[in-house]
């Protein structure tokens, strides 16, 4: 019993840190046995209720995210990549803007409600036969991005309503007294207790679904029971403290490494192991109260601590093997010989009406229908932001082709592997933090950021045996981990935030001619570049052996790629902020139009992600009519809409995606 | 530059002119003079058609009696600012995120107002039209101070300098004379005061150093009760336990806050110090990162407080 001697010497170790860091200063001993006073009530019912909030919220956390990998085999399974915390946050959001009142009262039933419905579908939409595979994760991702768009265009929106949403979304485990301890622990008690007694069976579910129904399981109601349970966890979990995010994916990891096989003793040292993480980071936040500023929340921290230990326990864990072969298209065999040329025409004439048709309170004006005097002013204004738009979405594409085919997965997009993210979060801390004024340096600093990133990347690569999957799951860690960072920036009060929600969100409004011209030609030649290097790509697309059995000098060819890759994405981020979507969503769809080959694949995913983007553009200056929504929230939008549709098409014709 | 020029020379000329024929009366056409964020910018009238992007210059701006012909986000600001009204006839041009420029540019303005959040639209704001940024919150200047200087050099920009200078000067004669009464009052010194708006139950922000609040209590002579570092908007972001720091005098919330049910009831909550004395209050909606004035509106209300209970 070496692996509960361990966790258990790790729970003790925690709830001393946390108690020693949260005792209030100058009480002695005799107050704090009196239990009088406010320095005595302030460890009886702030700093205690804190540390057993930390204790079950951690151990539901880690009990949900180990369930929910025992039922899905699947290393990355969590609440936070399975939905359920964008579900319970886009609930509360809503709520909170439309009746605020109601979201005050029930914000608890609020966030179970919506982290129920979006696991239950983005498990419909994969499909329960097929979670062990990495489709469930790419729907869960999609939908975080899909759904962050929607809660992202709230927010702008309703600027000032939503400052404690986004304290809420950073997470925060201040307690006042023991009310919502005692809502939770029996939450946490009766869903545990369903959860362990329901388990056995799981062990012959490891056999196989196929197996366990020919041993007379009921696989299928069991599964539905268990995720159901696991959901209800955190719901209940983040309701009351926010969305705290890493726990759920470290626990059930950390328990593989302690080498723990079977099935209800893995549950348990989840959930206690959950309870250790959770409690020893949010030491951290309280430790510093006095001295910062300005609150740290819990779920920043968690993260901060939780995205170096998953990538160390993931590098253990992965096989080699854990996504090649995994192929995420059907559609043409082959491209129409006029694709190219008719889908570039579409691109510059979507550009070019974008540049023409602009928004007034009558609706669409043509150009030619204004004020004579009017036009070259109109136009002026609009040129820059509809080219950074063409611009941003050509790179993207271009970075995503290059990426998909260098980690051989069709995932692989600047955004999952946390280069946006990291470009972001320079950007947002030198504001923030720094106090830098926020439009003479975000560019510099993002340029940094999505460098950065990128130079980790290559140095986790630099084994060569470093699995794609892992540099995938590396990439997941890190976006997770800066995004919470950028939370916690976000959620600092004032209005140093609102400033950033703009740029946050993707906004071709932000871009001045030079940006725009800029960003346009620097995508012109990325694309060049590629289109050179096709052989390159072709090679590695077939694996490092081929590649190097053909003379390939592998380092350097990833190298000069990976560079490309960083000034793409720097760029865009620099010049318009963070777009998710485009560069994934581009040379996916390029290869259903049956672009297989490098080159015509590069050309087609271009003038796909040209065409996506500057149609956002329009869109955003349209739907909202005197405000403008950014162009890219208005992306993920569509993005998130187009993957789950193809998800449903796949579901529907039963192929593997 | 060549505005710069511009004025030597109309101040060349002014000086020859008034060498010869005595003082001259100043009249209109005069250039006017402005300093923002970037520099001095000369105007030759006082601007008719302003838009303002940011709320306190529009507070500032409908102060005057000026009536912006566009003003960014009008809804926010009649739930969060309230006071001044917005008038009718003032066009809704998007939010202060994001301007809409075509909207702007069909209003056919002859200035924009730009706050110092807005530093990335200011290349395309001055394509449209004249453009002023003002950065009125800085954690490096008394922002008090600086927002007063704002209103006052608007006033001489729309030629509206006695005005401002007659509403600063009420304000601070209102001010005085609640500072005598709360004197009279408490002689033996007024109660230390704390400003506080609720961000949930669990999370609260403090007004501080370099706030508004802090200018109107210090015009009414009166000390915080809770010490925090100086800061762009004058506020420390905190979790209410930090509350228990503030050993005596008043704690005022201010409106809205729907999660008081939640607090208010706990044990923690009513061992407060100011709890416990029976000294926490409820404020009306206050702004307080707003324009000049709001120094008053915010000192009315903590002085009617303070007498209340005298009463």
């Amino acid at each position: 019993m070496r692996p509960a001697a361990i966790a258990l010497a790790l729970l003790l170790g925690s709830v001393v840190l946390h108690v020693a860091a949260g005792y209030p200063t100058g009480l002695t001993l005799r107050e704090l046995i009196d239990g009088t006073g406010l320095q005595s009530l302030l460890f009886w019912s702030s700093e205690l209720p804190r540390v057993a909030m930390a204790l079950l919220v951690g151990a539901g956390l880690g009990l949900a995210g180990s369930t929910m990998q025992e039922i899905t085999r699947n290393p990355l399974a969590s609440p936070s990549t399975l939905g359920t915390i964008v579900g319970a946050w886009l609930a509360l959001m809503v709520a909170t803007v439309f009746w605020p009142e109601f979201a005050g009262r029930y914000g608890v039933w609020i966030c179970l409600f919506g982290g129920l419905s979006v696991t239950a579908v983005v498990l419909t939409v994969s499909g329960l036969s097929r979670m062990d595979g990495i489709v469930v994760i790419v729907v869960g991702m999609a939908t975080n991005l899909f759904l962050g768009g929607v809660v992202l265009v709230l927010a702008l929106l309703n600027g000032e309503t939503v400052q404690a949403v986004f304290v809420w979304v950073a997470g925060d485990l201040t307690q006042t007294g023991w009310a919502d301890a005692q809502w939770l622990a029996p939450q946490i008690a009766v869903g545990a207790a369903l959860i362990l007694a329901l388990a056995r069976p799981l062990t012959i579910l490891r056999l196989g679904q196929d197996a366990a129904r020919a041993r007379g399981l009921a696989v299928l109601p069991l599964v539905i029971v268990l995720l159901s349970l696991s959901v209800w966890l955190t719901a209940a979990s983040i309701a009351v403290v926010g969305a705290i995010g890493f726990i759920g994916l470290i626990a059930p990891n950390a328990v593989r490494l302690l080498g723990v096989r079977s099935v209800v003793p893995g549950l348990l040292l989840g959930a206690l192991l959950g309870a250790a993480s959770l409690t020893l980071t949010d030491a951290i936040p309280v430790a510093l109260t006095d001295w910062s500023r300005t609150l740290i929340p819990s779920g920043s921290a968690a993260a901060l601590i939780g995205a170096p230990v998953l990538v160390l326990v993931a590098m253990k864990q992965m096989r080699p093997d854990a996504s090649s072969g995994f192929q995420m298209v059907w559609g043409l065999e082959k491209l129409p010989p006029f694709a190219q040329p008719a889908l570039s025409i579409a691109a510059i004439a979507a550009t070019a009406l974008a540049i023409g048709f602009g928004a007034s309170p009558d609706g669409a004006v043509w150009i030619g229908d204004q004020a004579e005097r009017l036009r070259p002013m109109l136009i002026s204004l609009r040129w820059p932001s509809v080219i950074a738009a063409a611009g941003a979405g050509a790179a993207l594409a271009t970075v995503g082709v290059i990426l998909q085919r260098l980690l051989r997965n069709p995932l692989a997009s600047p955004d999952v592997l946390g280069v946006t993210a990291g470009a972001t979060f320079t950007a947002v801390a030198g504001v923030v933090f720094l106090g830098l004024p926020a439009a003479e340096t975000a560019i510099p600093s993002a340029a940094f950021g999505a460098f950065a990133v990128l130079i980790l990347l290559s140095l986790l690569w630099r084994r060569s045996e470093t699995p794609p999957a892992m540099l995938i799951l590396a990439g997941i860690a890190l976006a997770a981990l800066l995004d919470a960072l950028i939370q916690f920036a976000m959620a600092r009060a004032g209005s140093e935030a609102n400033e950033l929600l703009v740029w946050r969100t993707g906004a071709t409004s932000l871009a001045t001619p030079t940006g725009a011209v800029t960003l346009f030609v620097t995508a012109a030649v990325i694309l060049a570049l590629a289109l050179s290097f096709r052989r390159w790509l072709t090679l590695l697309t077939f694996g490092e052996g081929m590649a190097s059995a053909r003379g390939l000098g592998v380092i350097r060819a990833r190298r000069t790629l990976l560079v490309l890759v960083a000034a793409g994405a720097g760029s865009v981020v620099a010049w318009v902020g963070p777009i998710s979507f485009i560069g994934l969503l581009a040379p996916h769809a390029a290869t259903m139009l049956g672009a297989r080959q490098v080159g015509q694949q590069l050309v087609v995913a271009t003038a796909l992600g040209t065409i996506l983007l500057v149609a956002a553009e329009v869109t955003g200056r349209f739907v909202a009519y005197p405000n403008q929504l950014p162009t890219g929230a208005v992306a993920s939008l569509i993005g998130g809409a187009y993957l789950f549709g193809l998800l449903l098409l796949s579901l529907f014709r039963r192929k593997s995606i | 530059m060549r505005s710069l020029a511009r004025r030597l020379l109309c101040a060349g000329l002014l000086l020859a002119a008034s060498a010869w024929i005595g003082p001259v009366p100043l009249f209109a056409g005069e250039a006017r003079s402005i300093t923002d964020a970037r520099g001095p910018h000369s105007f030759a009238s006082a601007p008719e058609r302003v838009i303002s992007l940011n709320w306190a210059l529009t507070e500032q701006l409908i102060s005057l009696g000026i009536a912006p012909v566009g003003v960014a986000d009008p809804e926010g600001y009649s739930n969060w600012v309230a006071v001044p009204a917005i008038p009718e006839a003032s066009v809704d041009i998007g939010k202060r995120e994001a301007p809409n420029l075509e909207r702007i540019l069909g209003l056919q303005p002859d200035l924009l107002l730009l706050g110092g959040q807005q530093s990335a639209y200011v290349q395309h704001a001055e394509a449209v039209a004249p453009a002023l940024q003002f950065q009125l919150y800085s954690e490096d200047h008394d922002n008090a101070a600086a927002i007063r200087d704002n209103f006052l050099a608007l006033g001489t920009l729309f030629d509206r300098r006695a005005l401002a200078e007659q509403k600063l000067a009420e304000m601070d004669r209102n001010l005085a004379r609640l500072r005598d009464e709360i004197a009279a009052a408490y002689p033996d010194g007024a109660p230390k005061v704390t400003l506080v708006r609720f961000i949930d139950d669990k999370r609260v922000v403090i007004s501080g150093k370099n706030g508004m609040p802090e200018a109107a209590m210090n015009a009414l002579g009166l000390k915080s009760g809770y010490p925090t570092e100086n800061s762009r908007w004058g506020i420390a972001f905190k979790p209410v336990t930090a509350l228990a720091a503030i050993k005596e005098g008043y704690v005022l919330h201010m409106e809205p806050f729907e999660k008081g049910d939640q607090l208010f009831n706990t044990e923690l909550w009513h061992e407060m110090p100011f709890v416990k004395s029976d000294r926490f209050r409820t404020l009306p909606t206050l702004w307080t990162y707003g324009g000049a004035l709001s120094i008053g509106r915010i000192g009315e209300q903590i002085a009617e407080t303070l007498m209340a209970d005298k009463n």
